[in-house]
């Protein structure tokens, strides 16, 4: 069954899904401000948790829910313990991270956020990503352009890799699967571009693309939390999203390409394709 | 002997003030060259160069209207000079540089600052750092502490790089003669750090570690006026800050590694060495 959204009842989800996240930046605020933020370790050493990320899962969850019955949550909290993969289904999806950025929540980098998509259809039709630590609330829906506080934010147009600056999750070199493949292609882009950034927040750095601050970024072996609210955003601010392979962006395994314009995502995908080709690495 | 402690403090009575108008100025920059996102390669170079020249000028008129045989050390007083830094002298001498993270400037990305470093006998007695993006006003005194916006700082406690955000310059990948040392670096760095951040900011980054919000910043290839203030600010919050074998820091040389504990410091000099002595990246 498919779902026939129309253009009034998109407008609800937005209004009221914008009014729920604003809400939650106190709260967020917070556990931002405090002197010391208390976390727990997840899967891994370098994927944390607070109470906080918990608490405004829950808020957003329990709000949606209420006011819009029919639609299914896939939130990163509530994910943690699943044993299966989430499954994207034709309902109304609200794919939700509650703090992006979690490791720099803890440590007071103005670099975190809570971001929520909504997907219809299997396709992602709005995006609301709110960093209350630098008083920035990114918002859009489809067809209807991006704004920054109700500002229209647009890319750059930067076409070029020369002019372009690159953002890169760095962090990901230290998951020894597909360590040397983040070197190289680390190594290739930063050697091209005009300069490299690594935020440590990929929804984020979406929306410093949408808003011309950066150009390009590249992050594969993310979830589909980090980057559904960001990647409508940069849609709508009219940037490109991608598939590593210059195919179709799929929101639940998103490794992705995302720029300004069209020609600097061909060049981004160029640079990749030629530093999985480099051979020679003697770091083991 | 060195400064004495009421020269120290009429000398910070003096400056404050001068660091938080500078720090309004480059504000005004920040906020207005983010407008023009047209701006052609060369323009955007007039408009970073014609801040920095009126932030330089500003304080150093203000400085020798007071103290007219105080030295300087800048990044526009050495482009003025033929690109030649002068050398450092036991005289009074202001290490200044005006916009510390100029592609940031340009693009509205908060990692932005005045730096201003006072070296008295050779020795590093002020360091006060503005970054009006994020409304921080650092500032340390020798012997007295670092403050940001007046409340004391302190490094971080971590001690191992498994724990640690660490940030990394790696924009240097950009230049091709120093591109093979930073990424072996970059490789076993990052194969260790639970995050490895690039903010192409080395001012704001040192006073990320005298806060504690990084645990440790690696640095090679920069000068003088981007470390001389940052440098007291850690020591003076409690951290370390070396040369990257080790050795002591020399501020007309500043390659680095400052971690808020030896410990963390030594891991990461340990992991230095040995990339310094692997082969150099294969391919191209």
């Amino acid at each position: 069954m498919s779902y026939r959204i129309g253009e009034e009842k998109l407008e609800v989800y937005y209004q009221v899904s914008l009014e729920l996240v604003r809400k939650c930046g106190p709260l967020f605020l917070e556990g931002f401000q405090k002197p010391k933020t208390d976390y727990e370790v997840k899967s891994a050493f370098y994927d944390l948790v607070t109470v906080y990320d918990k608490q405004i899962e829950a808020t957003l969850t329990d709000g949606l829910l209420k006011t819009f019955p029919e639609s299914k949550i896939i939130g990163e909290e509530a994910m943690a313990n699943a044993k299966t993969p989430p499954e994207l289904t034709d309902a109304p999806t609200w794919i939700i991270d509650p703090i992006d950025g979690t490791n720099n929540y803890v440590r007071k980098i103005p670099h975190c956020c809570i971001s929520v998509g909504l997907a219809i259809n299997k396709e992602l039709v709005l995006g609301i990503v709110y960093n209350p630590s630098a008083n920035e609330l990114y918002s859009a829906w489809q067809g209807h352009g991006a704004y920054l506080n109700g500002q229209p934010i647009e890319v750059s147009n930067a076409k070029k890799i020369n002019q372009a600056l690159v953002c890169y999750e760095i962090s990901l070199i230290v998951v020894s699967k597909g360590r040397d493949k983040n070197v190289k292609r680390l190594y290739k882009l930063a050697s091209s571009a005009t300069g490299t950034r690594s935020f440590g927040c990929a929804a984020l750095t979406l929306c410093y693309i949408a808003a011309g601050r950066c150009d390009a970024y590249h992050v594969e072996n993310l979830k589909p939390w980090d980057l559904a609210g960001g990647a409508v955003i940069l849609r709508e601010a009219g940037g490109r999203v991608y598939h590593t392979s210059g195919a179709r962006f799929d929101v639940m395994k998103p490794d992705c390409v995302c720029t300004s314009s069209e020609e600097l995502a061909k060049s981004v995908i160029q640079l990749i394709e030629g530093a999985d080709q480099i051979s020679g690495y003697t770091f083991k | 002997m060195a400064a004495s402690k009421s020269q120290i403090e009429e000398l910070y009575d003096f400056i404050y003030p001068l660091a938080v108008r500078a720090g309004e100025i480059l504000l005004e920059g920040y906020q207005n060259a983010g407008k023009a996102v047209a701006l052609k390669d060369g323009e955007f170079y007039n408009v970073v160069t014609a801040y920095d020249n009126q932030i330089e000028e500003f304080l150093v008129e203000k400085i020798l209207a007071r103290y007219p045989d105080h030295k300087f050390i800048g990044e526009e007083d050495t482009h003025k000079n033929d690109n030649v830094t002068k050398e450092l002298t036991d005289a009074p001498t202001w290490i200044i540089d005006p916009i510390d993270g100029t592609s940031n400037f340009i693009k509205q990305i908060p990692h932005v600052s005045v730096s201003i470093g006072l070296s008295i006998k050779k020795q590093i007695v002020l360091g006060v750092v503005n970054n009006p993006a994020q409304n921080k006003l650092y500032t340390a005194k020798l012997g007295q502490g670092a403050f940001c916006n007046g409340k004391p700082i302190q490094v971080s406690s971590c001690e191992h790089l498994n724990d640690a955000n660490v940030a990394y310059e790696v924009c240097l990948l950009h230049a091709p003669k120093i591109r093979n040392k930073h990424i072996k670096r970059i490789y076993h760095v990052g194969s260790n750090a639970r995050r490895l951040l690039a903010y192409s900011a080395v001012v704001d980054s040192l006073c990320m570690v005298a806060a504690g919000n990084l645990d440790a910043f690696h640095i090679e290839d920069m000068y003088p006026w981007d470390c001389a203030a940052g440098y007291l600010l850690i020591r003076e919050a409690g951290g370390v800050v070396t040369h990257p074998y080790g050795g002591p820091f020399d501020i007309m040389k500043p390659d680095l590694i400052c971690a808020g504990t030896e410990t963390l410091r030594a891991e990461i000099e340990h992991l230095i060495r040995k990339a310094d002595q692997e082969k150099h990246v294969g391919g191209e």
